[in-house]
């Protein structure tokens, strides 16, 4: 697995950043509006201090240009108010907007505040301490290094008033307290010292203002980005929960696959996701399921394992993942993924019990999409996406079974009822007198054989009601078993029917038979099927052989082999089916159940065995069955 | 009534068709017989009959219902009443598996259907329906 560098998504990234500066843009907007709120108390503020000045001793206060400050004060920020509310609306430009009308809000209220401390004693004036507000708002509301900025303003001011004083290019105003003169310009180096510590009070408040808030910022745009890896995580999870829910209620393989694809191609922001099931023999890989990709792409198409060095990789437990498909040489379909612009891939195997069925994938534009997060997400994912294929699948296969033993019953039904209907038909034909009249006596009996037909085809109908509501499974008693006895058997059973008929019977049973578990009554049923349509399908001077050997990991072989009519190339697939007979065979025998294969696929079945066929028409045809034999060294072959 | 109604039986069963052809040909009827679907609609493909007895399962299971929905689908063949007889019990056809319920499912191609045996009383009435609908 390549190293993957964090997810890097253009789009992506201009929509993160135009989303946090419509937050920040709206909360500036929102301190903006509650500074001009707080100046509304700055007038009254002004007009009470002067009313209260006056009976505390302060002489020769200039009340008249302080209230015209605070005039002055209430008119800018009618307008301000006015403006900020005119302009609401939170398009990306308005930040600038709002940060300029910040700045003028400042500079009008500093040059307030220096009039006022001007007129109230310079350097001595107690509103002095009210320049440090501004420092600490500066902060809050511009850029947080603004405020050393504000900071350097005011301490311009300052210096700029007391130099203006003491060199008397401006007429000082000293505070006046019952009768005593506080006047600056007498205590220069006193007003150097103040002006020395009110200059550092200002730095050090900037600075520690500055610092604070840009921290709070940082956690503030932290919480943002974590509350959003939160909602991405509550997504995933969500999607997790959707598939865990098909588990147990979507039963159709295609609607489960149809969905679990949708809804991870939907979490995980990618082009397509696709499902690929390994078949039967582990050699090919199908596209069973593709959201979002092109369908003619992969559709249909069907990948050979053997071929692909990455999906091999894939079926052998290892997930992959590649940033850039153009390097991609290991593809099989690469030009399709080109074709569909796809730069990034990501593959995790399907796992059921530790077995691998299948591919999960995702498909993605950009390029090195997919982060070591995301793959385990999918891995996750895949985990439950297999467990509901595998669901659905056993589900469907139920679902077969029981279709088949539904078609089971009614070709039971129709084969029981068919001779009967057949007889009843002739019957009425000759009661019927179509066929010239008949005595009393051969119209009464004919009756009677009519009324026990009649009761003969409603037992069938009852019979076949009561099986159904009793389908049980017989139980079979596994013990091992010695077949010497069984063979010899079938050889005394079999041996003059087929020397009436003018055929070679051989039976050969070899000297380490292994012992096998099962019932020795079914297998004897199955032989006997077996050797029995061997003999009736083999014309006089052919052969029938019966061979029981050890078979290769640790089976018992049986083969029976004849040079009979052989079976006809497609009635080879309904061999095994109820009541099915091969055209040759009917024309050869017109009677047969069509029961006799198909109860010897049962019994190979019970007994965890298997039988195939090879026939030739007109040739022969060999059975060969294999049934597992005794774990562990067991009792000795038998005979 | 001019030329005897022309009737063809398509079923596997030799001796239901023999029975029913006795029956038929007394009443008058000419009948045609045909022991598989392959067979019955070479049949069809020589002269057009007035009313088809169709059997369901033949040589598959649902061999009967597929001719009757070939003969729907072809022009030349649509009008054709076929009087559908079975030896599945009834209620076994209209209770059953998913693939029987499909076939129903598709629009019913047949004009009536009988399990079987049919009394020869019971057929003559149901052909005489047939051939008066189809006049009228």
């Amino acid at each position: 697995m390549t190293p993957i560098p964090p997810e890097i998504n253009d789009q992506e990234l201009r929509d993160a950043i135009e989303e946090r500066k419509r937050i920040i843009s709206g909360e500036l907007k929102e301190r903006t509006h509650w500074f001009i709120r707080l100046r509304w108390f700055v007038p009254g503020g002004i007009l009470l201090g002067s009313a209260v000045a006056v009976p505390l001793g302060f002489e020769g206060l200039p009340i008249g240009i302080l209230l015209l400050t605070a005039a002055a004060i209430l008119v800018y920020n009618l307008i301000f108010f006015f403006i900020g509310r005119k302009k609401t609306g939170d398009g990306i430009g308005q930040r600038g907007y709002i940060r300029s009308l910040t700045r003028w809000q400042f500079g009008l209220d500093y040059v307030a505040i220096l009039v006022l401390i001007h007129f109230t004693g310079g350097m001595a004036s107690p509103l002095v301490f009210f320049l440090i507000f501004h420092i600490i708002f500066a902060s809050i509301l511009l850029p947080s290094r603004s405020s050393y900025g504000f900071a350097t303003l005011v301490v311009a001011g300052m210096v700029a008033n007391c130099i203006a004083e003491y060199a008397g290019w401006i007429t000082p105003h000293p505070l006046v307290f019952r009768g005593q003169t506080l006047n600056s310009a007498d205590l220069p180096v006193h007003t150097a010292v103040m002006l020395g510590f009110f200059v550092a009070s200002v730095y050090i408040t900037a600075f520690f203002t500055s610092s604070i808030m840009g921290m709070l910022r940082k956690r503030i745009s932290n919480l943002v980005d974590l509350s959003e890896a939160v909602r991405r995580l509550n997504e995933k999870m969500s999607a997790l929960y959707a598939v865990t829910q098909a588990i147990g209620s979507v039963k159709k393989l295609d609607r489960v696959l149809k969905m679990v694809t949708s809804e991870l191609c939907r979490v995980m922001e990618v082009l397509g996701i696709s499902v690929k099931l390994l078949s039967a023999d582990g050699k090919f890989l199908h596209y069973v399921a593709a959201d979002g990709l092109v369908a003619d792409v992969f559709k249909s198409k069907v990948v050979e394992v053997a071929k692909s060095p990455l999906n091999r990789q894939v079926v052998e437990g290892k997930p992959y993942v590649t940033g850039r498909v153009t390097h991609g040489e290991m593809f099989q379909f690469g030009e399709d993924l080109a074709a569909a612009d796809i730069q990034s891939v990501l593959f995790v195997p399907l796992f059921v019990e530790e077995k691998v069925i299948g591919i999960l994938g995702a498909y993605c534009k950009y390029q090195e999409r997919f982060t070591p997060d995301e793959v385990d997400f999918f891995r996750q994912a895949a985990g439950l996406v297999a467990v509901a294929i595998e669901n659905a699948r056993a589900y469907e296969a139920i679902e077969k079974l029981m279709e088949e033993r539904t078609w089971f019953m009614m070709r039971v039904a129709h084969n029981l009822r068919s001779p009967l209907a057949a007889v009843i038909s002739m019957l009425d034909v000759v009661r019927g007198g179509y066929q010239g009249a008949l005595n009393e006596t051969q119209s009464e009996y004919l009756r009677r054989v009519d009324r026990r037909i009649r009761t003969m085809l409603a037992m069938i109908n009852e019979l076949l009601a009561l099986a159904k509501s009793r389908e049980e499974k017989r139980k079979i008693s596994f013990t091992p078993l010695d077949l010497s006895v069984t063979t010899g058997r079938i050889e005394r059973t079999f041996q003059d029917e087929a020397l009436q008929k003018g055929l070679k019977f051989e039976m050969i049973v070899s000297e380490d038979l292994p012992s096998i578990p099962g019932d020795a009554d079914m297998i004897e049923q199955a032989l006997e099927n077996l050797v029995s349509n061997a003999i009736k399908y083999t014309r006089g001077g052919g052969q029938v052989r019966v061979e029981l050997s050890k078979g290769p990991k640790n089976t018992l072989q049986v083969q029976v082999s004849d040079t009979g009519i052989g079976i006809p190339q497609k009635a080879r697939q309904n061999l095994f089916q109820e009541f099915f007979r091969a055209e040759n065979a009917k024309a050869m025998e017109e009677h047969g159940t069509g029961l006799g294969l198909a109860l010897v696929k049962e019994v190979v079945d019970q007994h965890g065995g298997r039988i195939i066929v090879e026939s030739e028409e007109g040739l022969g045809t060999l059975f060969v069955i294999h049934f597992p034999a005794m774990r562990g060294a067991g009792e000795p072959g038998s005979r | 009534m001019g030329n005897p109604a022309d009737i063809l039986i398509i079923d596997d069963d030799r001796d239901i068709v023999d029975t029913m052809r006795i029956i038929l040909e007394s009443n008058n009827y000419q009948v045609r017989a045909a022991y598989n679907g392959k067979e019955g609609y070479a049949e069809l493909e020589k002269k057009v009959p007035d009313v088809v007895i169709l059997d369901v399962m033949m040589s598959t299971d649902t061999e009967g219902f597929d001719l009757a929905y070939k003969l729907q689908r072809d022009p030349d063949f649509k009008r054709i009443p076929i009087l559908m007889l079975t030896s599945f019990p009834q209620k076994m056809a209209e209770e059953g598996p998913e693939k029987f319920q499909h076939i129903l499912g598709e629009g019913w191609p047949v004009t009536l259907f009988f399990e079987k045996p049919i009394q020869p009383e019971k057929l003559l009435s149901a052909i005489e329906e047939i051939l008066r609908d189809k006049k009228g």
